[in-house]
């Protein structure tokens, strides 16, 4: 045996497990249509290891080998996740409602598994550059049937909006242009550190070399902040609340440079909230405790620093481009009317008509939850509150859902 | 007395009552007044419970208090709309109405299959009383009794529900106990106390 034996194996192995998987029960085509593209990517692999031998090139056969085996660590945890995605766990009344808004957003061409994931934190697979036009959005398994967190798919969205539309390119000059500043307004703190020659001189090679270390650091904290501010932007107070639910006050642990805190992170997520008027629970940012910041030195300190004032002056901006991406997109918005009459049809213990849209559906959720009123005077309702409220908001969904279809607006 | 299909039209109307008789998707109210008919017809939903007859040898009314049988006993499946669910012949399965009913404390009703499914060999609902107070989607028991496979498909119409009045003499009834749910439930056999003791009758001896 060699090592070209095992990879053509391993690459069976893969293709078998994907047919096995074909035989799922799939609620929704997308998934179907993900598992045929990752099938053609694998067969193809498995046609250039067969023109291989032993008489070829020992280096062309071991870059072979090695990118077939690359691709099966990138793909193999994407098979997991659409498998999981036939699950019955899972929220399947959200599919066509949430594909319809992101279509809305991301264009026709969009399409959507919606699955659950081990990780707790929701997760979505970026630039999977085999499936384009797919976005794929895992919750938490434990929280997968619960509608109260579709919110955060708004965030998940973000992050396809960010990588569609090339907004790290559009940002990082910004970005870099903060940095630079920063440095020089900090000039003496920076030469006692770096001891790199002038910091303000436009050719100094070092200092360059750390805007770029910065601002990677920095541009993936913005990247975080646009999409809280597209979730909050597409569905209001709802995205307050599951993003609360999910992480508040926050586990115990050291905090990426990637991420800002989660205090600021709730800060930040407070003002684009007001300039979207949407209303906010009054003590928000004190629902959150920060990560412990890492122990590093006084040079990385003093980076993460620039990166941490650098995103932060670009936030009005991020904001800005949430907004006019999601005016662009012609949602229907969720009026203060429609959300009360959705959370009498919950009290009625009856689904909503005329929602319009999934925000409206989510906020009157999220309204009927913290109602410690609500159904108290039917114990046996309120003894199985949240599965019933579950239940009402999944059809009212669904009944969306119907409501679009007949009105030929899928 | 039964309402005919005008009245219950009528009663859908009626928005401003704080115990309001509700089914949602809402069937035409315009048909419905035109018809004439006793009742109001109901679709298939999306959701199928089959059982899981490989795990377990058999099924023992009061075996709840112990095991969970529900999971245990079931698998759920969900058939979008566009989708077929296919039942074999003397297959037995679960499904649920697409409708979400909300019956006020002065009616009561039953489901009937509809007489064309019938004749097909599909019966749909064999024991479906409606209580004042029920609010959800209704449990339907789908089996073929015909000797080909039937296609059923989410959101054709499936069985009717008849309304009736529903008297009583007591002032506050807790109806909260019938609010049902989105997907199909086998639910539980209760034994009750009288139940219990005559099954405990042969320790007498």
């Amino acid at each position: 045996m060699s090592p070209l034996e095992y990879s053509q194996a391993r690459i069976r192995s893969v293709l078998e497990e994907i047919d096995r998987l074909k035989d799922a029960e799939f609620p929704h085509i997308h998934s179907r249509n993900a598992l045929d593209t990752l099938e053609k990517l694998f067969l193809s692999r498995l046609a250039v290891l067969e023109t291989l031998s032993s008489q070829n090139d020992v280096t062309v056969v071991q870059n072979a080998c090695a990118e077939s085996l690359t691709q099966i660590l990138k793909h193999l945890p994407l098979l997991g996740f659409i498998l999981r995605s036939t699950n019955v766990r899972n929220s399947f009344e959200v599919h066509r409602p949430l594909l319809q808004l992101a279509r809305r957003i991301l264009g026709q061409q969009t399409k959507l598994i919606l699955s659950s994931e081990w990780e707790f934190s929701p997760f979505v697979y970026n630039q999977i550059t085999e499936l384009p036009e797919f976005v794929l959005i895992g919750l938490p398994a434990s929280e997968s049937g619960n509608p109260l967190l579709i919110p955060l798919a708004g965030h998940e969205l973000g992050h396809t909006i960010w990588s569609q539309q090339k907004l790290k390119a559009k940002f990082v000059s910004e970005i870099d242009k903060v940095i630079l500043q920063e440095i020089n307004k900090r000039g003496q703190e920076y030469t006692a550190l770096f001891f790199q020659g002038d910091p303000s001189d436009p050719t100094n090679l070092f200092v360059l070399e750390n805007v770029a270390y910065v601002s990677g650091w920095a541009s993936r904290q913005a990247e975080e902040a646009f999409c809280d501010f597209v979730g909050t932007r597409v569905f209001g107070s709802a995205y307050l609340h599951a993003f609360a639910y999910l992480l508040s006050p926050g586990p115990h642990g050291l905090r990426p440079f990637v991420y800002p805190n989660n205090k600021s992170r709730a800060r930040n997520i407070l003002l684009a909230a007001a300039k979207f008027g949407v209303s906010v629970p009054v003590y928000y940012p004190d629902w959150f405790i920060d990560l412990i910041e890492p122990q590093i030195g006084s040079k990385d300190a003093f980076l993460l620093s620039l990166a941490d004032s650098s995103m932060q002056s670009v936030v009005p901006k991020l904001m800005d481009e949430a907004n006019s991406t999601i005016n662009a997109a012609s949602l229907p918005d969720a009026s203060e009317e429609r959300v009360k009459e959705a959370v009498e049809a919950f009290r009625l213990l009856v689904p909503a008509t005329n929602s319009r849209s999934l925000a409206t559906i989510l906020n009157a959720a999220w309204e009927s939850y913290h109602d410690a009123s609500l159904w108290q005077d039917l114990p046996h309702v309120a003894e199985r509150r949240s599965a019933t409220l579950n239940d009402l908001v999944l059809k009212t969904i669904e009944v969306l859902d119907i409501e679009e279809i007949l009105g030929g607006s899928v | 007395m039964i309402l005919k299909s005008d009245r219950i039209a009528d009663r859908l109307e009626q928005k401003e009552t704080s115990d309001p008789l509700v089914i949602t998707p809402q069937p035409s109210v315009e048909s419905l007044k035109k018809g004439g008919a006793a009742s109001v017809d109901l679709r298939l939903g999306t959701w199928f419970v089959t059982l899981r007859k490989s795990r377990k040898a058999s099924f023992s009314p009061g075996e709840e208090a112990t095991e969970p049988v529900e999971s245990r006993l079931t698998k759920k499946h969900y058939v979008p709309f566009g989708k077929d669910f296919i039942l074999h012949p003397r297959n037995f399965v679960l499904g649920v109405t697409l409708e979400w009913i909300r019956v006020p404390g002065d009616l009561a009703g039953y489901v009937v299959g509809k007489s064309s499914w019938g004749r097909h060999g599909l019966v749909i609902a064999t024991a479906v009383g409606v209580h004042p107070g029920f609010a959800g989607c209704l449990t339907l028991e789908l089996s073929n009794l015909g000797e080909i496979p039937i296609h059923v498909k989410p959101g054709m119409t499936i069985c009717q529900l008849f309304l009736h009045k529903a008297d009583s003499s007591s002032e506050r009834i807790d109806l909260s106990r019938f609010v049902g749910q989105r997907r199909p439930a086998l639910g539980t056999i209760k034994t009750d106390d009288v139940a219990k003791r005559l099954g405990q009758a042969q320790n007498l001896q």
